[in-house]
């Protein structure tokens, strides 16, 4: 865990104890202290970063951008949190992770849905609860806002890796007071400034970007907020747990296995098909959360059978023990063939399966015989054969 | 005027609303709030030219669902004062919340004068959220950090056309917020069509002409003794040498069948040459002692 300071660690230790309570050992140091070091002779030296140093330029010791994308490109996790201070280093780590984040100097300000904390009313600490509807990421429904001072961020729309966890409510803006105010689209207004964005690489690594690091402090978990008038307590501290929780593959985590295909009324897996057999594909998912294994439980896994393209594609169905499975037909066509199960649900890791079947035609003797329309043919040869014998008799044994 | 009937939502006028009006009033608040007037709602055509103006006052819904033209906009102006005195609020936006998929479109209001104006349109809507024909809730939002509370002034409810194109496809989602992203990558199922069999004749056909086929046979067996005469005296010429040759050949035409309905050739081949041999023997016998008995009787 890097801090902007690393004496300013007991801002976070309700967080840091959230962690710990999940099992999690965290080390906690500063962005520059000079012998940080990620990876030491190829090792990973940690299994999840967090980053809260929202105005770092460079880092301390042996970790610049590049050592961070390597981190996620060998399937470790990162924890970024910035707030209006943002530095270009820490925007451009968020870009490269997907995320667009406002500019520095810009806030996220809402005049409707703000909160009031310790008497001072301040447009820009927010109390949000547009979160997505995804348990698994972010937890049970919770009835308290969640308080949020930072900046905004925006995801493409045709981004197939990332989600917005949280959006700003709709009567909020992201403005920088000191600049003239943008044009929408260009400005980030609404539910479509996201204040947490959550990115999973397609090696399953999982990147979270937070809009304010002060969200994660204790002032904020702890903290009793007037909100449209009304007290109330934050759901900060369920929520950011639970977040960083999923952000380090503690929750939401799919493990997909023993992967089998056989013959309707055969038990062992033949080395291929023939055209127009019926056959069953199954395969087990199961879920990992916190180190225990559970049946997995959804009914959109779909299956493909695939040669150049999907023949065949229809969703598997669970027998509530892990075991997703389907039977069809195999179309009538020969060639070679591979199943492809490619599953990506919103807060689950994705699967990606494939194995190769080769289909043969019919063989000389699997076609149909004795058909009616050929009773003509087999008529003429048995008379043939009958009138040879009675012939026989009556060639020999005339006048 | 029915005609055209803005369902824009309420333009949620966020610039703090004077709520000099009673209430507010009893508040002894040092900093004084915004306040909206000179509100004025114009709907222009696709030419620029004002199809309707409507002013109203806060809070009232000035909006009764018009109709916006795809190439018009539509235009609000108001001044804020805060205080008794014109002020530029942070925020003076126009929201659009599109009752069909629950997204908002924003506009933003520009200062000239002392008066803000702002002003949207198809046009931006779409770039915003998409093509999302059909009626907005139009609010007015005002607000700025130095006053507590944000004003909102609901217009009222507008429709927005859009231009539509004949072969425009079903465009892609134009943003992303927590409520309104995919959940999954489920793809269309494809079932398998198996080709059809081909077709077959009707089976009185068949059946027909294999009842065809069989006529020469009986005429074979039903005919030919008449026209020629056969005389079975010949026959104890040699019993045992006929009875083994014409039973050879029915046993070769049996294995034919049997290689027909079971057998490989494989497994025919060595009967055949068997059956073949004792045929040939069997033959030579009979038809000798048939020729012997021929040349006795001449």
């Amino acid at each position: 865990m890097l801090l902007q300071n690393a004496n300013t660690a007991e801002r976070f230790t309700s967080f840091v104890d959230g962690l710990s309570a999940a099992g999690f050992t965290v080390d906690i140091k500063g962005y520059k202290d000079s012998g940080l070091k990620l990876r030491e002779y190829g090792t990973w030296l940690y299994d999840h970063l967090i980053l809260f140093a929202p105005k770092a330029e460079g880092f301390g010791g042996s970790i610049d951008q590049q050592t961070i994308l390597d981190f996620v490109d060998s399937g470790h996790n990162v924890l970024l949190g910035v707030n209006s201070d943002v530095s270009e280093t820490m925007r451009s780590l968020a870009a490269e992770f997907g995320v667009d984040l406002d500019d520095r100097g810009t806030k996220v300000y809402d005049h409707f849905h703000y909160a009031t904390l310790d008497g001072k009313e301040d447009p820009t600490l927010i109390a949000a609860t547009d979160l997505v509807d995804a348990p698994v990421i972010v937890g049970g429904p919770y009835k308290e806002p969640i308080l949020f001072r930072g900046v905004a961020a925006v995801v493409s729309p045709d981004s197939e890796l990332a989600t917005v966890v949280l959006s700003a409510p709709a009567t909020a803006y992201s403005h920088d007071p000191k600049k003239a105010m943008l044009e929408p689209p260009s400005l980030m207004a609404g539910a479509a400034a996201s204040l947490i964005t959550a990115v999973q690489a397609r090696n399953n690594a999982r990147m979270v970007v937070a809009g304010s690091v002060e969200m994660f402090s204790n002032n904020f978990l702890g903290a009793t907020v007037t909100v449209g008038g009304k007290s109330t307590t934050t759901a900060n501290k369920d929520f950011v747990n639970t977040l960083a929780r999923w952000t380090f593959q503690d929750r939401g985590v799919l493990v997909a296995s023993n992967l089998r295909h056989h013959l309707l009324g055969s038990e062992d897996q033949p080395w291929g098909y023939r055209v127009n057999d019926d056959v069953e594909f199954l395969v087990d998912v199961m879920e990992v959360e916190g180190g225990v294994s559970k049946p997995y439980k959804a009914d959109d896994v779909q299956v493909e059978f695939i040669m150049l393209n999907p023949y065949v594609r229809q969703p598997l169905t669970h027998d509530g023990a892990g075991t997703f499975s389907l039977r069809f037909k195999v179309p009538d066509v020969y060639g070679v063939f591979k199943y492809f199960v490619d599953y990506s649900h919103r807060g689950y890791s994705y699967i990606k399966l494939t194995h190769q079947v080769p289909v043969r035609p019919f063989k000389h003797n699997e076609y149909e015989r004795f058909l009616v329309c050929a009773y003509p043919y087999y008529a003429s040869a048995l008379s043939m054969m009958a009138g040879f014998f009675v012939l026989g008799f009556y060639f020999l044994y005339n006048k | 005027m029915a005609f055209h009937r803005w369902a824009l939502a309420a333009l949620v006028v966020q610039a703090a609303v004077f709520s000099v009006i009673a209430q507010d009033a009893e508040q002894a608040q040092v900093v004084a709030e915004l306040s909206i007037s000179n509100v004025k709602v114009v709907i222009k055509g696709a030419d620029g030219s004002a199809i309707s103006t409507l002013s109203g006052t806060y809070p009232k819904a000035v909006l009764a669902n018009p109709q916006v033209p795809a190439a018009g906009s539509l235009d609000v102006s108001l001044s804020v004062k805060k205080g008794g005195e014109a002020f530029k609020a942070q925020q003076v936006m126009l929201m659009l919340q599109s009752k069909s998929l629950g997204l908002a479109a924003y506009a933003v209001g520009k200062l000239k004068s002392g008066t803000f104006s702002l002003s949207i349109g198809a046009a931006s809507v779409e770039k915003q959220i998409g093509k999302a024909p059909g009626e907005y809730e139009v609010t007015l939002l005002v607000g700025d950090p130095s006053t507590p509370k944000g004003t909102s002034y609901a217009l009222g409810t507008a429709e927005l056309l859009f231009p539509t194109s004949a072969n425009a496809p079903e465009p892609a989602a134009a943003v992303r917020t927590a409520k309104f992203q995919p959940v999954n990558n489920l793809k269309p199922e494809i079932a398998h069509i198996f080709r059809a069999p081909e077709k077959r004749p009707p089976a009185i056909v068949s059946l027909v002409f294999a009842g065809l086929a069989l006529v020469p046979l009986a005429a074979v067996i039903l005919y030919v003794p008449v026209a020629t005469g056969v005389n079975f005296k010949a026959w104890s010429a040699a019993p045992l040498a006929a009875l083994l040759f014409h039973g050879g050949l029915a046993a070769m035409l049996l294995l034919y069948l049997l290689f027909w309905l079971k057998l490989n050739l494989a497994q025919t081949l060595p009967l055949a040459g068997a059956g073949g041999l004792f045929v040939a023997g069997s033959g030579y016998a009979l038809l000798s002692s048939l020729s012997a008995q021929r040349l006795k009787k001449d």
